[in-house]
């Protein structure tokens, strides 16, 4: 694991060099303040459901349009809904949320996260575009870097800071070698990080 | 930013050991070398619950009325209609009825069927529980009424048995207490229930793309995390403020080694019971569904229909793949009607209840009818599973069930009177029963213990000798060190009581 790790920070620090060659766009970020460790320490998770309906506001989608497992259930309200936090009394008898996430739970937000960008990525390149215009007309690294602010902003509330930007942007270089349509691949990859970043499945 | 290290399952049951001031010697839980080792050579419980209050008198213990000095007012039952065998201890009732309870469908049930199989490897242990109400009853089924700090049977055998199996602890029967959580803070976490809501679906959370119509390649969808865990998230305000939260600490985990793990085996597929249907269309998802999916399709067929059936299947298939050591399951308390069941005379088609209401716990509306189709449906399912861990090879000519214990958990037992000459009375709980035990791993044709005819009571043993001890109760603690003990697990420094009676010799 930790080679793997090496390996990465090594692979996107050469593409980062090698795309130096690209001009810097206008960043418009707000500085990381310090953040101290909370002497609380307490976050709660976000059920799928109110997960699922930020991620469909973030991306301008219906909530039913997010995710169905083999075309036929909703991911967050049937298919998966203990596992990614929710509940049902009346047939399961589960009337709270399960005090632990279960072990099958990040993998469920992924697929959701995965499903959803999906959609939105294929949307924006049939009509108005929301989120993904941008490099889908030209994949640059302004356009990569308008989207990234464009994904912290409607996904996590908030100002995007350049360590967001740089994050994203270095999915870009370590998918480079390895994907077949980058452009898809990074939009919609860029997207799950955000979605699925603990940021925005706690509180 | 941070690097994160998550802890191996080694690195924490060396932490765990070093915590509690674990020396050489002390219990294999406590060490990582020997925890290695047991997962070579593990034991699997399969938790059957009989939800609701099965009582033993009306399955392997079903008295004769000729064996009774007043059979009018106890749970008897017609001499013709119970089954017995030579050399055995057990019963089984073969029996019919015009309604089930107040449930205007008659129904038939032929348990011997399944005794007669089963019997040469089941044991009943009897003991008297500590409480009447179902929760806690069901809880302390698998605590021993919190016996080895609170720890649950299922945990301790995910904690010796599975260090190395992606799921080692999972629940498929929601909302009882048989599923509860043990208290035990310091438990490992690979050793915790995890929950199974939907057998069918659950399937499809094992893997983070394979099945979505525009999913990602693996080395993608590995980028994508990586990046995610290791340089996006370390470098937000909210990581870097809530680092040390348990919740995103328990998270950072679980996303970790037991995600690898799950999706390396490909159990998108493997777990998938159902086969390709227009509702289920796996193949245009690119999906293939479990190897064996037919085998235990064929073993329970009304698995889209039950959800025993569905749990039981699902329940096999994760002991075959070695995802699992223990599996816990039962029959729920929904009405489960099948609509396309035929014949009969009365409202509802013959046999067309597969649950009634409360499972087991539908006794109170009729006892009779509410323990024949509960049993029937125990043993039914105990039978399958049975049947396919023995044609299951270990690796090393041995088969799966040969390593594994099937326990029969209950809340509690039924009240054992009934309204002078009634074929048919509701009952009230009680907290005297036993315990039915189906494995290699327990002296077979067995009763431990003894059953007072004239009573309807169940009485003690000795836990060395197992020589019937009337007079004598067995404490909940002590059947759960007997299930503990059979399944070889290290009790250790627990002071649990000794029970060698409760284990073939």
């Amino acid at each position: 694991m930790l080679h793997s790790k090496t390996l990465l920070w090594g692979l996107v620090l050469a593409l980062g060099a090698a795309c130096s060659g690209e001009s810097e766009p206008d960043v418009k970020v707000t500085p990381l303040p310090d953040a101290a460790a909370s002497r609380v320490e307490r976050v709660l998770p976000k059920s799928g459901e109110v997960w699922g309906r930020d991620l469909a506001a973030a991306l301008a989608l219906d909530e039913f349009e997010l995710c169905r497992e083999l075309g036929t259930e909703d991911c967050i309200r049937e298919a998966h809904r203990i596992t990614m936090g929710g509940m049902e009394p009346e047939r399961l008898g589960i009337d709270e949320p399960l005090e632990n996430a279960l072990v099958s739970a990040p993998i469920a937000f992924e697929r959701v996260a995965i499903s959803a960008c999906g959609v939105r990525y294929d949307r924006d390149g049939e009509g108005t575009p929301v989120l993904f215009g941008a490099v889908r007309s030209s994949d640059t690294l302004q356009a990569r870097q308008e989207v990234s602010e464009n994904l912290v902003r409607r996904l996590l509330a908030r100002q995007p800071t350049q360590v967001d930007l740089d994050a994203l942007e270095g999915l870009h270089g370590a998918l480079s070698p390895i994907s077949d349509d980058l452009v898809r691949d990074w939009s919609v990859g860029a997207c799950v990080v955000v979605a699925t970043s603990t940021e925005a499945l706690f509180y | 930013m941070t690097q994160r290290s998550q802890p191996t399952r080694r690195q924490f049951v060396q932490g765990l050991a070093a915590l509690t001031g674990a020396t050489a010697g002390t219990s294999a839980l406590l060490n990582s070398d020997a925890l290695a080792q047991s997962a070579k050579d593990p034991r699997f419980l399969i938790v059957l619950c009989a939800g609701g209050g099965g009582s033993i008198i009306d399955g392997p213990l079903a008295i004769r009325a000729s064996e009774c000095a007043t059979p009018d007012v106890l749970n008897t039952f017609p001499d013709e209609q119970v089954v017995g065998w030579d050399g055995s201890p057990f019963r089984a009732v073969d029996q019919e009825g015009a309604d089930l309870g107040p449930i205007p469908a008659s129904y038939s049930v032929t348990p011997s069927t399944y005794m007669e199989r089963l019997r040469h490897e089941m044991m009943v242990a009897t003991w008297t529980r500590t409480s009447v109400n179902h929760a806690i009853g069901q809880r302390r089924s698998i605590t021993g009424n919190e016996a080895w700090k609170g720890r649950t049977l299922q945990e301790l055998v995910a904690w010796q048995y599975g260090a190395e199996a992606p799921i080692p602890n999972v629940h498929l029967l929601p909302g009882f207490g048989f599923t509860d959580h043990g208290t035990d803070a310091t438990l490992p976490i690979w050793s915790r229930g995890q929950l199974v809501a939907n057998p069918s679906t659950w399937p499809l959370s094992l893997d983070g793309s394979k099945g979505l119509k525009n999913g990602m390649s693996p080395d993608v969808l590995a980028a994508i995390r990586s990046q995610r865990n290791e340089v996006f998230e370390p470098g937000t305000r909210f990581e870097r403020v809530f680092q040390k939260a348990p919740r995103l600490l328990e998270w950072h985990e679980i996303r970790g080694t037991p995600q690898e793990r799950i999706e390396g085996l490909d159990l998108i597929n493997k777990l998938l019971v159902r086969s390709n249907d227009p509702s289920f269309p796996i193949t245009d998802f690119g999906l293939e569904g479990s190897p064996a999916g037919q085998a235990v399709r064929d073993a329970f067929p009304n698995y889209q229909l039950d959800p025993l059936h569905a749990q039981a299947a699902l329940a096999f298939l994760l002991l075959k793949y070695r995802v699992s050591v223990t599996v816990t399951l039962g029959a729920t308390s929904d009405f489960i009607f099948d609509e396309d069941a035929t014949g009969g005379s009365n409202i509802l088609a013959h046999n067309s209840v597969l649950n009634p209401p409360l499972a087991f716990d539908s006794s109170h509306q009729g006892h009779r009818s509410a323990q024949a189709v509960g049993w029937q449906k125990v043993l039914r399912t105990a039978d399958s599973l049975m049947a396919l861990l023995k044609a299951e090879d270990f690796g090393d000519g041995t088969s799966m069930w040969d390593r594994t214990l099937i326990y029969v958990a209950s809340d509690f037992g039924r009240e054992k009177r009934r309204p002078e000459g009634a074929t048919e009375w509701g009952t009230s709980h009680h907290v005297n029963n036993g315990v039915a035990i189906l494995s290699p791993l327990v002296p077979g044709n067995t009763l431990r213990g003894g059953l007072d005819s004239d009573t309807g009571l169940t009485f003690g043993f000795d836990p060395v000798t197992g020589s019937p001890e009337p007079g004598r109760e067995m404490e909940e603690a002590e059947i759960f060190s007997g299930l503990l003990g059979a399944l070889n697990v290290d009790t250790s420094g627990s002071g649990l009581p000794g029970m060698p009676a409760m284990r073939k010799s």
